[in-house]
């Protein structure tokens, strides 16, 4: 255990509620948050006062983008729950902007915390008695057992296939190295010095598909961002309340991240989707329909999902025209509705910017064509790529797969530019390290057995 | 029973590799120290292969020295050629590897035995330990004397019920068919030690007259100034080397093993002993891989005084007949004689979890074992050991705290606390993948880690401290000079800098900035700054290293003060661990067995896992606050 780090980590239960606290511990924590902090009066958390709050916004410090706009309440060492300096930032409650803070957050430098390792920390610190230390180890305990179970749960998918496969390619680069090295006079069969590039490079693009699921896998925990846009009157919130009213499954509706859309979470056969109804992208010289457009485009850019609707009564408007082309069509599903009535749109239009299964056609009003849309979303979301399954769901699984690609690059980079073997060993055993966080295998104990057993090795 | 009139303050049992540098530490820490031998004509003997060092062992010999050993001294005199292995692969991993001439190795180690004052070298077969209410009081040989010493130290190889095999036939023997200490093992389990069988092995030895070396390939030594000890960075490169030969196995050779394998110990039962993995026979190479169509040889010469040579890659305990036949078919060997058959020994090893990390033994006070006894296998880490016990019994006399290299500090750390965090299920040699700060426990920094403890303990000479001293002194001052001296980008500066393959400057930098391009070498900076002063070589790599590692060094660095926290979390000899709540069982079993020093050892144990430790964390801040 080190306590010389930051931490930080969910303090409030997941889920939605009306508030969520994020709480950061350590010594740099008034650094870290300051760095991602913006305040009107320019407060710096760490010239604050200690039980003292502020109000501000949490931004991503190089873009300036919005994460959510916050309460933060400063503490300083030894007086915090912790006995270590601390802040705890209190947001909107729900899970998609406390992901975006506390991702801001590891991104600078902290870590995510262990279960129980708050309270663990204030206990060393001082700052607990005798009894409350008891209940410590029944909470890590506790959460130990959890935790268990989540890993156990996770590792039965593919992503611990492919973690192990990675891995399984990472030994076999390491015990040439390391076979290299304590044994330079004998003869090292099965691979050579050229193999070495590909293996990495094959283990960085496999590391690179798991990462990309991770927004996927994420949405499937906390909800799919799916983005209703079109023109007045095309029939968004009929299809809204189509969607809704026939699963009727609502859970709950809470004020999105944009003041001026509607967000409603449905169950569709077990994957949460977060419905937000959106104004269109209307060309305009008004100020505050601008500021609308603006707020629009962002929401399509953090959306998982896009359902774009035209109305299959009337033409093509330069309106649609301009919402076709500013839709990523990889996330994007076009709904044509209206198709009970007179058809006058033309589809030829469409057709250049999406593929046949991406059109659907649906009458909102009448119910028609509904199940293929859900049966669309479904396909989307879930895929059917060969890396079907690979879900990163879990954000220390996140982390760790960003740690080792960032070390396997580090090797093959500087293989190519001739950094020595020794160094490079490191960054191999850096990668291996952050998966051996998922597989739980440890490098020390295994790399000798790994070398013997691969080679014939020995006078 | 005849009580030796003279007492001795450390009694050594044995008189190889660890018994020799455990010995003289003691007796130069200024205790009265006796060496006890089967025969004095196998002092510091190499029985298997006539060479020391390569990565890891090499590393260890260094450590040796900057501790004040011997065994850097010894093959520096005694080295029949030398070279330096990994050169491309990084100065971590760098290692030099001598060929000794084992009869002056042997001849000279005993030498400086015999001359050392407080120390007495003496044969005599060692039957049992003496042991009072728990602490040692000293041995009883066969013949029938009492030496009485208040430490002693066991560094019996592979004597302990030592047993020779070759093909059919075994027979009671130590190495190179010396006695067999049998009783002495009997003696130890009666004192409750755990014992368990290990085995090796060793490949025949031939008559280099009958050797057809134009077939072979010749595998000369490397020349300039390298040498092993401290004490001999500069001086000229040793000359007239020999070299060794390399030549390969092929599919005849492997057709005869084949055919007899039902005659080998191995396979037959005959062996019950673990052998290594890293150094498996010839018979149990081709049984395992059978794919590989030929495995190389490198033919090896003893000593200047004998003809004899050793075949390094050939180890095996097949029948003598099997072993003549299939030299014979390997390409230079045609016409060899064989003068001695390699062999299987099977010896009782010491469970090393039984041991503190004093190298002390923890049943009884002031027993202390080192060595190939220790489950260990190699010159290298037997010397180690044996250091650190004969440093650490003479500590205790003198009651002061004993010296305990971690982890972060040496090679012989790992080893010490590998054997008794973990003990070991093979013979262990020691690997530099064992080691997890490979960075900066290189061969060039081993005065930097570990000279100033050699010093405070006592035992590096003051010409050594002097010469270490020196080298520091240089080493910061030409530092100062690379960090503080500017080149400006003069089109000069430039084509010198073009010229090395290196890119050209836009602004002033330090010479310390460009020494960090991986292509400027020492010799590079001369011609930019002809100021410089001359350097020793051993300063210019240590400057090279540092600078050019600067950034992957900084970050082993910080990696080592998280691991020294739990480290100096100490444990207290009284702990009792049924004591503590939420332990696991198995993990409550083997900390009880273990007994581990810190935090950090007993986090390394197999079967304490983390949340095990998080509970005896737990356990300790209540302790303390209750106290």
């Amino acid at each position: 255990m080190n306590r010389e780090d930051t931490i930080a980590a969910l303090a409030t239960p997941p889920g939605i509620g009306a508030l969520g606290i994020i709480r950061v511990s350590g010594p740099e924590s008034h650094k870290q948050v300051d760095r991602i902090f913006q305040n009107p009066q320019q407060k710096k958390i760490k010239e604050m006062k200690g039980y003292t709050a502020a109000y501000g916004r949490i931004c991503e410090p190089e873009s300036g983008s919005l994460a959510d706009e916050v309460v933060v309440l400063v503490m300083h060492a030894p007086h915090s729950y912790t006995g270590e300096n601390m802040v705890e930032i209190i947001g909107h409650g729900g899970p998609v902007p406390l992901q975006a803070i506390l991702e801001l957050l590891l991104d600078g430098g902290a870590r995510l915390a262990e279960p129980g390792e708050f309270t663990r920390r204030a206990f060393f610190n001082g700052k607990m008695d005798l009894a409350q230390a008891e209940a410590v180890v029944d909470v890590i305990e506790a959460k130990t057992r959890q935790g268990l179970q989540l890993a156990l749960d996770q590792l039965e998918g593919s992503l611990s296939r492919l973690v192990k496969a990675s891995s399984d390619r990472l030994w076999e680069v390491l015990a040439y190295c390391e076979a290299s090295i304590d044994f330079p006079e004998d003869e090292l069969d099965g691979m050579s010095l050229e193999d070495f590039e590909t293996y990495l490079k094959r283990v960085e693009g496999d590391l690179e598909d798991a990462l990309a699921t991770y927004s996927r896998g994420k949405a499937l925990r906390e909800g799919v961002r799916t983005t209703i846009i079109g023109r007045p009157n095309v029939g968004k919130s009929t299809l809204l309340n189509a969607l809704l009213g026939e699963e009727r499954a609502l859970v709950t509706s809470v004020p999105g991240t944009t003041r001026d859309s509607v967000e409603e979470i449905i169950n569709l056969d077990g994957i949460p989707l977060r419905l937000i109804d959106t104004a269109g992208l209307r060309e305009t010289e008004d100020e505050v329909e601008k500021l609308g457009v603006d707020r629009t485009l962002k929401l399509l850019e953090r959306s998982d999902l896009i359902l774009a609707v035209l109305d299959s009564t009337t033409g093509f408007t330069a309106e649609d025209e301009k919402m076709l082309e500013t839709i990523p069509p990889g996330k994007s599903l076009v709904v044509v509705n209206k198709i009970d009535l007179e058809e006058k749109i033309d589809l030829s239009r469409i057709k250049g910017h999406f593929s046949e299964d991406e059109i659907l056609f649906i009458s909102a009003r009448e119910g028609q064509g509904l199940a293929n849309v859900r049966a669309a979303i479904k396909k989307r979301i879930i895929g059917t790529s060969e890396k079907e399954g690979i879900w990163v769901s879990n954000l220390r699984h996140e982390r760790a797969l960003k740690g080792a690609l960032k070390s396997v690059q580090a090797a093959r980079e500087g293989w190519e530019q001739g950094v020595t073997m020794d160094l490079v060993v490191v960054d191999i055993r850096g990668a291996l390290h952050c998966l051996g966080q998922i597989t739980g295998e440890t490098i020390s104990q295994d790399i000798s057995r790994e070398i013997f057993s691969r080679f014939c090795i020995g006078k | 029973m005849f009580v030796y009139p003279q007492s001795y303050q450390v009694i050594v049992i044995g008189a190889g590799h660890a018994g020799c540098e455990a010995a003289l530490s003691a007796a130069k820490m200024g205790f009265k120290t006796l060496v006890l031998t089967i025969d004095l004509d196998h002092v510091a003997f190499m029985p298997c292969n006539p060479s020391l060092g390569g990565p890891a062992k090499g590393h260890i010999v260094r450590e040796i020295d900057a501790l004040g050993g011997e065994m850097g001294h010894n093959i520096d005199a005694t080295m029949i050629q030398v070279r330096m292995l990994n050169t491309r692969k990084g100065p971590a991993v760098q290692a030099l590897r001598a060929q000794a001439d084992k009869k002056k190795y042997h001849l000279r180690m005993k030498k400086v035995l015999e001359e050392e004052s407080n120390l007495d070298l003496k044969q005599g077969l060692v039957t049992k330990i003496l042991v009072e209410e728990g602490k040692i009081r000293g041995v009883e040989t066969a013949t029938g004397i009492k030496y009485l010493g208040q430490k002693v130290i066991l560094t019996t190889g592979t004597f302990l019920r030592g047993r020779i095999i070759i093909g059919e036939k075994t027979f009671e023997a130590g190495p190179n068919q010396q006695l067999s200490a049998k009783e002495l093992s009997r003696s130890l389990q009666e004192n409750g030690f755990t014992l368990k069988r290990f085995k090796t092995g060793t490949p025949p030895r031939v008559l280099g007259r009958t050797i057809d070396y134009e077939k072979t390939e010749p595998q000369p030594g490397h020349s300039g100034s390298l040498f092993f000890s401290f004490m001999h960075e500069g001086r000229e490169g040793i000359q007239g080397q020999l070299p060794c030969h390399l030549t390969h196995t092929n599919p005849r050779t492997h057709a005869i093993i084949n055919e007899n394998i039902h005659r080998a110990p191995l396979f037959s039962g005959v062996i019950e002993g673990t052998g290594p993995r890293y150094c498996p026979s010839i018979e149990d190479k081709v049984v395992s891989f059978p794919n590989k169509n030929s495995h190389q040889i490198f033919i090896e010469p003893e000593s200047l005084s004998t003809q004899e040579m050793y075949l390094s890659g050939l180890p095996t305990s097949l029948p003598e007949d099997v072993q003549f036949s299939f030299l014979r078919t390997i390409t230079g060997l045609e016409r060899v004689d064989m003068v001695r058959p390699g062999y299987a020994i099977e010896y009782d090893v010491i469970d090393t979890r039984q041991l503190n990390l004093t190298l002390e033994t923890m049943h009884i006070e002031g027993l202390f074992t080192a060595g190939q006894v220790n489950g260990t296998s190699g010159y290298e880490e037997a010397g180690g050991q044996g250091l650190i016990a004969g440093i650490n019994a003479a500590l205790s006399l003198k009651g002061e705290a004993p010296l305990i290299l971690d982890r972060a500090q040496a090679y012989i750390g790992v080893l010490i606390d590998d054997l008794v965090t973990k003990g070991t299920e093979e013979p262990y040699r020691m690997l530099t993948s064992r080691a997890e700060y490979r960075l900066l426990l290189r061969q060039d920094n081993a005065d930097q880690r570990l000279s100033p403890l050699g010093r405070k303990i006592g035992l590096l000479s003051d010409n050594q401290w002097k010469l270490f001293q020196e080298k520091q002194q240089e080493i910061e001052m030409v530092l100062g000079l690379l960090e503080k001296i500017q080149v400006k980008p003069t089109p000069e500066v430039n084509e010198i800098l073009q010229e090395k393959g290196s890119g050209g400057l836009n602004k002033p930098v330090s010479l310390k900035e460009i020494f960090r391009r991986p292509e400027i070498t020492w010799v590079d900076l001369l011609d930019l700054e002809p100021e410089l002063p001359k350097i020793r070589k051993g300063v210019q790599e240590q400057l090279e290293t540092t600078i050019k590692y600067e950034g992957y060094i900084e970050r082993q660095k910080r990696e080592i003060e998280h691991f020294k926290k739990l480290e100096n979390k100490l444990l207290p000899d009284e702990i009792n661990y049924e004591e503590v709540p939420n332990l696991r069982t198995e993990a409550r079993e083997k900390l009880k067995a273990v007994r581990p020093r810190s935090v950090g050892q007993a986090g390394r144990i197999n079967g304490v896992s983390p949340a095990d430790i998080t509970s005896l964390l737990i356990f300790l801040e209540r302790k303390k606050r209750n106290d």
